[in-house]
């Protein structure tokens, strides 16, 4: 496989904005091409990730309306969707583009307007990712299904509402350092234990919130980069898997199979295990999912996420920080934006340009990025290029 | 949704071994070749449980109400909701049985 990079990196603000979803696409395109120093008639193909546009803001067939508003006239254009994997499905397609040699660089969006729409609407159109037969239409909601994993959980390992707690905490005060998070306020124990209830054991805090945003990234060949003002970040590996999309299908319902899976795929590619990693971008669309994903991905044994959050083993100064960011939970959840931007945030921190929020010296970054309950995932490993 | 107020429950075991219970209604005119129709006598456990508060919109005039995975005695597992079921007195492990269905899918209600 050639040696892949990525040049360019970019996103909007996420939270509830003004703009429409075309003008954030545009918007995080525009920077992460300006960012990249390519010039447009060298972008071979574009690739957006969304999960449910035609619902939320009434507009399908989107990827071509974005190439014509950056001015990428007649560039091939796919649209990917795998609900809250669409952002790293599309990266991926991207990569996996470039390596085979078809392209050498293509232009990666992912883009979601979600907060123009209703809340119980909104609800019911995230629902539709799961199993509409057998858990939707039988009373299932995303946080419940969550709740679902996390009372099952705490069952077997005794996971414990403070150790939920410690993820939400962590993860907003992490966003408070993140100019593109959509909150800038920290939380306590005592904020989550008295708001309100979504899903029980789950309350409002455990949830990510509804977001708008977009974020983009130019893939290229590491030969092509060598003449680009922009300092590229290698691909070291990446590995993609599926389940059952049904929760109840699962035979263990306190991990993600598919997350194990494009794990171990993911470092075998790259010839690295977890001890390597030194901070992890993690699909926390929940706070029991964070718990679950770091247990998934190997950086902590089973049952052992939970003390691990509450050690503050996963703070930006810990042994293994998770979701510098802020995560989906501090950071936001614009659900088709939500890959790209695991990714943008590892190229800032590999560049060393996060500021408030960098992790110190990183040689390796993990992005983590799971659709629906777990039924598809995505594992991506970065490093700095030599 | 037109459903039967107090039909059985049945569903059918495909060739691969997966059991599938389908939605509250269907018959099982169209069950793919090789599956075999399945009866079950309606007794199952908590695998593992929620009270859902915020649902969505087809069910925003039950809230609250408890949602739960149930594994039947013959091995299969449906999501259900169990009436009567709350934060305090349900819990993992808890034994049910089937009572209905209805246009909010099957229903469960506690043993004992």
């Amino acid at each position: 496989m050639r040696d892949i990079v990525v040049v360019g990196a970019a996103e909007t603000k996420f939270g509830k904005l003004e703009a429409s979803f075309r003008e954030i696409a545009v918007e995080a395109a525009t920077a992460a091409i300006a960012d990249s120093g390519v010039e447009r008639q060298d972008i071979e193909a574009l690739y957006l990730g969304t999960f449910s546009p035609g619902t939320f803001i009434h507009q399908e067939h989107a990827a071509p309306l974005i190439a014509s508003m950056l001015g990428l006239p007649h560039v091939p254009t796919s649209r990917t969707e795998n609900a809250c994997a669409s952002g790293s499905s599309a990266f991926l397609q991207g990569v996996m583009a470039v390596a085979s040699g078809i392209y050498d660089t293509v232009l990666v969006v992912g883009a979601e307007k979600m907060t123009a729409t209703p809340i119980d609407e909104t609800t019911q159109i995230l629902a539709e990712a799961a199993d509409w037969e057998n858990e939707t239409l039988a009373g299932a909601t995303f946080p419940s299904l969550y709740a679902l994993m996390a009372r099952r959980h705490m069952h077997e390992f005794g996971t414990t509402r403070d150790q939920l707690s410690a993820v939400a905490i962590k993860n907003h005060c992490n966003a408070v350092r993140n100019p593109y998070a959509q909150f800038h306020k920290e939380i306590t124990a005592d904020d989550i234990a008295k708001s309100v209830m979504i899903a029980d054991p789950l309350t409002l805090y455990d949830c990510s919130p509804v977001t708008d945003g977009a974020a983009a990234v130019v893939v290229t060949t590491r030969e092509r980069a060598l003449d680009l003002p922009g300092r590229s970040i290698k691909i070291l590996g990446f590995g993609q898997a599926s389940d059952s999309l049904s929760l109840f299908r699962r035979q263990d319902m306190t991990c993600l199979v598919a997350a194990q899976k494009a794990s171990e795929r993911a470092y075998k590619m790259a010839g690295i295990g977890p001890r390597d990693v030194s901070f992890a971008e993690v699909h926390d669309c929940f706070t029991i999912a964070e718990i679950v994903a770091t247990e998934d991905l190997g950086f902590f044994e089973r049952g052992e996420g939970g003390p691990a959050a509450a050690s503050g083993a996963t703070a930006i100064g810990g042994a293994k920080p998770v979701n510098p960011s802020g995560g989906l939970k501090g950071k936001g959840h614009p659900v088709g934006a939500t890959g790209v931007s695991q990714i943008v945030e590892a190229v800032f921190q590999l560049r060393g340009t996060a500021g408030d929020r960098q992790v110190p010296n990183p040689e390796i970054g993990l992005t983590h990025n799971v659709g629906g309950s777990g039924a598809s995932c995505a594992v991506t490993l970065l490093g700095k290029a030599a | 949704m037109a459903v039967e107020i107090g039909g059985g429950l049945t569903g059918y075991k495909l060739p691969s071994g997966e059991i599938t219970i389908p939605l509250p209604g269907s018959s099982l005119d169209h069950v793919p070749e090789g599956a075999e129709p399945m009866t079950f006598a309606g007794s199952g456990t908590v695998l593992t449980y929620s009270i859902v508060y915020v649902p969505t919109t087809r069910f925003k005039d039950k809230a609250p109400y408890a949602l739960a995975i149930v594994e039947l005695a013959e091995g299969a597992r449906l999501m259900a909701i169990v009436d009567g079921g709350t934060a305090e007195n349900l819990a993992v492990d808890a034994q049910v049985r089937y009572t209905h269905r209805d246009e909010y899918g099957y229903h469960f209600a506690l043993v004992g």
